[in-house]
Formats: C-alpha cells, sequence, structure tokens
C-alpha cells in the first residue's frame, strides 16, 4: 500500500516516513501543500496522511482542492491544535481521520489500517478470503489455521491483492502501489512474486485464490463452482 | 456597621428630622404658651383697669372709702364664686388690704403682696386653691394714697390646653418618626437600585465572559460614568487576557511540532532492534529536537517575564557602536561562510539602557540580516541620531518581505512561509526586540521590498527611561497614583504607552513626576 506524507517539518517527516516504511508501507513525501497536491492528484497513493499548517498552500485547501477532482483517497489530517472547531472543519472538508499532535505512532499505524480496510470493505484487521486469514496488524498469514511464512515483499503484494480482494489488478497499478518510484521496476518482477506467492498459498490447496486474468492482470479471489 | 449607605443615610434623615421636628414642636409650644398667657393677662390689665377707673370716678365724688367696700362685695359672676380662681385685692402702701374679690373673701383668702411699681409686673404662683395662678401687679396713685392692685387668674385652663397640646406631639412624634422612616428606607431602597442591579451585573462578570459590557444606556446618569469606565477596564481586561491566552495556545501548538518529532523518533526506533548506529543517529536527532525546544521555551520564557514586566533591566550608560562590535564578533563567521559582507557606518552613540537587552535586539536584528539574505549579499549598520532618539538601521540585501506582512512580522510565532527556502527560527525573535525596545520607550519601524532587502530601524531616546514594571519595580509601588500607574502599564494601556513613546517624561522629572504625585 502506498501513502503520501505531506508535512513541511522535514524531521518530522522523515522518521514518520522511515516508521511507516518499516511497517510495510510504500512512503511519498511532500514538504508543502502544492507539492502535496500535486502528489495526491498524480500518484496512484491509497492514503494521505496531512498536516494542517502547511507552507504554500495549507493543508485544508489542498484537502477541499482535492476532493473537488473527486479523489476520495482517505485522508488523516495532522494538527497541532486540538481545538474542536478544526477537528470538524477538518473532517467537513472531507477527512476520514484526524490526529493531534503528538501523537503515538502506534495510533497512526492504526488508523491508516482502519482507513485502508474501510476503502476496501472490510471491517477487522483481519481479512479473510475463503480459509486464508491475512491479520494487517501482525502481518501474520495463516491458511485452513495453518502458518505462512512470507517475505516482506511477498506480503505487501499479498495485502494489496486482499485489500482490492474480488477486483482485477494490472501489472502496472500493482508495482506502483507496493514499490517505491523511485526505484525503476520492471513489471515482469510481479510475476515472479505471484508465482513465488502462489506456491506458498494456493499450492497445497484444492482451491486456488490467486487468479490470472490474461490480458488483465491479477485477482484474488474465492471462485465460486 | 455604618457600612451601608442605606442606613446611613436612613440615621443621618431620622437625626436631622427629629432635632427639627423636636425644634419646631417646641417653638410651637412656648408660642402657645405665650398666647395662653397672654389672654390672661390682658384679661387681668384689663379688670384692673376696671377697677382702677371706678375708683377714679368716685373718688372725684369722694366716695373711694365707700366703694372699695362696695368692689369687696358687689361682684359678679366668677368673682363672686368662691376661690373660683379669679381674684382681685387692693392693698394701701403699708400692707393692708383694702378690698378684695368675693372669691377670696368668702374663703378668707388673700394673696401674697408682692413688690409693685406702675407699671404692670406678672408672676405665676400657687394660688389659694392650690392652683397655678398668674397674678398681675400694679400701683395707682389715689388721693388717699397709692393704692396696689393684685389681680389673680388662673392658669388651669391654658395649662390644660399646653397639656393636650403636648399630649397630642408625643402622640404624633413616633407615629410622623416611623412613617417618615419608613418612607426614607423605601426611597433609599429605590434610589440605590441602580446600583444594586449594576452591582449585580458586575458580578457576573469573570474571567469566561469577559466579552460582556455593563449596559451604559439603561444605566442612571450617576452611574454612567462608573459604567462607563468599568466597561473601559473590561475592555482592556478583556484584550489583555485574549493576549496571554493566544500566546500560551501559539505557545503550546509551537511545542506540539518538536514534541511529536521526539515522540516518534521514540516509536519508530523503539519498534524493532537496530544496529548501534540507527540508534545513535535516533539519539542524535532527538537531541537536536530537544535543543531547538529548549531555545523555543527560553525565548517563550523571556517574552512571558517581559509581558509581566519581570525582567529588571538595568540602566548603565551604552554605546550603541560598541554593542554592535560585540554582536558583529558573534555573528563574523556565519557571514563568511556565506560570504555576506558587513559594512558599519556611524559614530558612537550613547545611550542609557540595560546592556543585555540592547545586545539581544541587535544579535536579533542582525542574524535575521544574515539569516534572511542571499549569498554574497550586503549588510549595512548605520548609527547615528534622529529626532534626539538614537537611531540604529540595520539593512540588508535578503530576501525582503512582502508588505501584507510587514505588519506580522512582530506578531509572535509568526514566520514568514518556509518555502522560500530559509530555515525558519522560533518566530519569537522580532517580538522579543519590539518588547526590549519599547521597555526603553523606543520604536522600532521597518521597510521591506521583496527580492530587495529589508530595513529595520531602531529608535531609542538616549536617556531611556524603563517602563511599567522596571521601573516600579524598584521600589513596591507606594502612592496610590504609583500602583495606578503600574496597573495601567501592566495593562499596557495605549494612551499611557503613546506619552511615553512620544518622549514622555526625562526620566529624572517623571521620577520627579511620581514623586510629586
Amino acid at each position: 500500500m502506498r501513502i503520501l506524507i505531506v508535512e513541511d517539518e522535514k524531521d518530522l517527516a522523515g522518521i514518520v516516513k522511515q516508521g511507516l516504511e518499516e511497517a510495510g508501507y510504500v512512503v511519498d513525501m511532500a514538504h508543502d501543500g502544492e507539492e502535496g497536491q500535486y502528489m495526491a492528484e498524480n500518484f496512484p497513493v491509497d492514503a494521505i496522511v496531512l498536516d494542517i499548517m502547511l507552507p504554500v498552500v495549507d493543508g485544508l485547501t489542498v484537502l477541499s482542492n482535492i476532493r473537488k477532482k473527486g479523489i476520495d483517497t482517505p485522508v488523516i489530517l495532522l494538527t497541532a491544535r486540538d481545538a474542536l472547531l478544526d477537528k470538524v472543519k477538518g473532517l467537513d472538508t472531507g477527512a476520514d481521520d484526524y490526529l493531534t499532535k503528538p501523537f503515538e505512532f502506534g495510533e497512526l499505524l492504526a488508523r491508516l489500517r482502519s482507513l485502508l480496510r474501510r476503502k476496501g470493505q472490510a471491517k477487522e484487521a483481519v481479512i479473510r478470503i475463503a480459509d486464508l486469514e491475512i491479520n494487517t496488524a501482525s502481518h501474520e498469514v495463516t491458511r485452513a489455521g495453518k502458518n505462512i511464512q512470507l517475505s516482506a515483499r511477498e506480503y505487501k503484494l499479498l495485502e494489496y491483492l486482499a485489500y482490492n480482494a474480488d477486483s482485477v489488478l494490472s501489472r502496472t497499478e500493482i508495482v506502483e502501489h507496493i514499490y517505491h518510484e523511485d526505484r525503476d521496476m520492471d513489471s515482469n518482477v510481479v510475476d515472479v512474486y505471484i508465482n513465488y506467492l502462489r506456491n506458498k498459498v494456493d499450492k497445497d490447496f484444492d482451491k486456488k485464490l490467486i487468479h490470472t486474468v490474461r490480458g488483465a492482470g491479477y485477482v484474488l479471489r474465492e471462485e465460486n463452482p | 456597621m455604618f457600612k451601608s449607605i442605606k442606613l446611613k443615610i436612613i440615621i443621618w434623615f431620622l437625626a436631622i428630622f427629629s432635632i427639627v421636628f423636636a425644634g419646631l414642636e417646641l417653638f410651637l409650644y412656648y408660642e402657645l404658651e405665650d398666647v395662653a398667657i397672654g389672654f390672661v393677662d390682658d384679661h387681668m390689665r384689663s379688670e384692673v383697669d376696671f377697677l382702677a377707673s371706678i375708683l377714679k370716678v368716685e373718688e372725684e365724688h369722694g366716695q373711694l372709702e365707700y366703694e372699695l367696700v362696695e368692689i369687696s362685695q358687689a361682684a359678679t359672676g366668677e368673682y363672686a364664686e368662691k376661690l373660683s380662681g379669679h381674684y382681685y385685692q387692693i392693698v394701701s402702701s403699708e400692707g393692708e388690704v383694702l378690698a378684695r374679690s368675693p372669691s377670696l373673701a368668702l374663703a378668707d383668702a388673700e394673696l401674697p403682696i408682692l413688690p409693685s411699681t406702675k407699671e404692670a409686673s406678672f408672676q405665676t404662683i400657687v394660688g389659694p386653691n392650690k392652683e397655678p395662678l398668674r397674678v398681675m401687679t400694679r400701683t395707682t396713685d389715689f388721693s388717699i394714697g397709692p393704692l396696689v392692685f393684685i389681680a389673680g387668674d388662673s392658669l388651669k385652663e391654658p395649662y390644660k390646653l399646653l397639656g393636650s397640646f403636648r399630649r397630642i406631639v408625643l402622640f404624633v412624634y413616633p407615629v410622623v418618626f416611623f412613617v417618615c422612616g419608613m418612607g426614607i428606607f423605601i426611597i433609599t431602597g429605590w434610589a440605590l437600585a441602580p446600583l444594586k442591579k449594576f452591582s449585580t451585573e458586575i458580578s457576573h462578570i469573570t474571567e469566561e465572559n469577559l466579552d460582556e459590557r455593563v449596559g451604559e444606556e439603561e444605566t442612571a446618569v450617576e452611574l454612567k460614568p462608573m459604567a462607563s469606565s468599568f466597561n473601559t477596564m473590561l475592555s482592556r481586561l478583556e484584550a489583555s487576557f485574549e493576549r496571554r491566552k493566544q500566546f500560551l495556545s501559539d505557545a503550546s501548538h509551537e511545542l506540539r511540532t518538536p514534541t511529536s518529532i521526539i515522540k516518534s523518533y521514540c516509536d519508530v526506533t523503539l519498534g524493532r532492534d537496530r544496529t548501534p548506529e540507527e540508534y545513535r543517529t535516533a539519539i542524535r536527532k532527538i537531541g537536536d529536537t530537544v535543543n531547538r525546544m529548549v531555545e523555543l521555551i527560553n525565548r517563550i520564557l523571556v517574552i512571558s517575564r517581559l509581558d509581566a514586566k519581570a525582567i529588571e533591566l538595568k540602566p548603565v550608560r551604552i554605546d550603541l557602536k560598541e554593542v554592535i562590535k560585540d554582536v558583529l564578533r558573534l555573528m563574523e563567521s556565519s557571514a563568511e561562510k556565506r560570504e555576506i559582507k558587513i559594512h558599519t557606518e556611524g559614530g558612537e552613540v550613547n545611550i542609557r539602557g540595560d546592556r543585555e537587552g540592547i545586545t539581544e535586539v541587535f544579535t536579533n536584528l542582525v542574524g535575521n540580516a544574515i539569516k534572511y539574505n542571499r549569498d554574497g549579499g550586503t549588510v549595512w549598520i548605520r548609527t547615528g541620531r534622529e529626532d534626539k532618539m538614537a537611531s540604529v538601521e540595520v539593512e540588508d540585501t535578503g530576501i525582503g518581505i512582502p508588505g501584507e506582512e510587514l505588519d506580522k512580522i512582530f506578531q509572535r510565532f509568526y514566520r514568514v512561509d518556509s518555502s522560500r527556502g530559509v530555515t525558519v527560527g522560533t518566530g519569537l525573535g522580532l517580538s522579543i526586540v519590539r518588547s526590549i525596545v519599547e521597555a526603553h520607550g523606543g520604536k522600532i519601524e521597518v521597510k521591506s521590498e521583496p527580492g530587495k532587502g529589508s530595513s529595520f530601524k531602531v529608535l531609542l531616546p538616549p536617556g531611556s527611561c524603563f517602563l511599567g514594571g522596571t521601573f516600579l519595580k524598584k521600589g513596591s509601588p507606594q502612592t496610590p497614583f504609583q500602583r495606578l500607574l503600574a496597573v495601567y502599564l501592566e495593562e499596557g494601556d495605549p494612551l499611557l504607552r503613546e506619552f511615553h513613546l512620544s518622549g514622555g517624561l526625562p526620566p529624572q522629572d517623571s521620577q520627579k513626576f511620581l514623586r510629586g504625585v
């Protein structure tokens, strides 16, 4: 999953980026409102962490601008003020959640997970597809109660497929959402990782969950016989 | 006990009322007594005149002796009745009773013989019937020698009249006293009602609703000045409260950012095991951020102390040129790093002021001139005099400040957009500069052209007279005026500030002025 951080305080943005990356996200950073808006509009991000006090264009204006353009990417507002008015204004402008500085990093992660689930219509931290269970908080994956060990890359791919279960995802889409833009990736690498995943997730089971859609991409779904 | 205005009014009113009323009653009583006794006296006088005229007539006819006997017997009415209280008696100059009214004769009583002249004299005595008796004595000459006429009239009737007057007064007095007392009680209550309402209104105003005002329109004319000054005071209080609240909220806001950096570093770093190098990096970052916070907290403290006039500025003789030289020594390296040239112009300028404060002012101004300058730029520092004030101008060739932001740069926590590629400070520097300059009775002016540079000019009075706390804190305020002045300065009354800024009084004169009042 790909997260955009818009925060002018570079030290804060840096450590949040590090923390999010360590939690398995792909992170983009912007240091002012203008840059943030451009990235929100043009980059395939899954969620945005947006500071309110930003140079050039403030966070609330950025938010209202991207919402006007019909971009419904989930947004968590960050603010140094805990005035109720700001919260109300923020949520009214189209924010999905709100965090007051200083925040618990764990809380930011939990709220991000919750927003990403909401996007994929899942309600719990655990995503279930047939007998496959993916715990997005602990990154544990089981199938039919059996633990499956995945590498970080494999997990990222599976989680992205799971959040978008039943939707067909193109190779480009997958690359954009699970790899950082500055590392030039061949979309063939997706095939390689899909293959690894299949070996671990589908191989020992009759019911296959990862499907290839010819000419379109891949989809994770439970096929009804 | 006498703290109550109402009680005071009632007591004073009733006291004055009692005295006036009692005086009036006494006056009336004596007047009445005079009139009543006057009647009796007149009656006796005419009686004696009558008797004397009869005797005179009879004397001409040579029948005086006979007539004297006749008078003793032939009386009618009250004089014929035994001890009726109406008597007459005629006595010879030897003291022999020649004639008396039957009212006396029947009881064989006599009226006392009192010293007598030709003029009628009156006296009140106890009569033969133990009654109060008014007697009149007069001597009239006859052929047989002077005869003393003594007439007596009982005062029973007039005394009865006076008695009932007294009784009426004694009854009426408490009633009138009570009625008037009630009346004044109601009137004072009614008169003091606006005051009570006013005080109720005031008592409802707390620090929570300082925006409320006392209704000046509906207040009684007498209370209007009070209501209006109370409202003015409220406005000042509110503004000062608002300022402090804003500062507190801004300060906490500013502290949240470094706090979140520290917290995020801790949370993320402790999230997993790391290499020593990673820990070092994290701790270094946290350390840097803590330093930033300390700087911020120090500045917040300076500002709030300056606000509360808790910093004591010690006036000493300072050469501004010297101060700038000291400041430049500290700044040299950072200027050299970015190849910024610093030119100083003008001669020595002496003022009286606080060395530390003035140094802080120019450290900030010169620091900004370097920080916001372009690489290879120039800073000019000019010292001189202007309108009897010492002036120092710091000009740079930096990014400049857009016109709409010029007013805001002295506001606390205001920072020109960091997008201009300048590392931002605490946003408190210029605010501190202005506070210190104003505490010295000076002012600061700024001119700027975006893209070309800015120029800050500090004007300081040659013998700075310290404002408010610094000046008055020396000894705690003593006279009520000094206290008032302290309060005014504490609240930053704009008028008074204006007065000081416009040159105000030279220090020795303001000292004198304060001692005078």
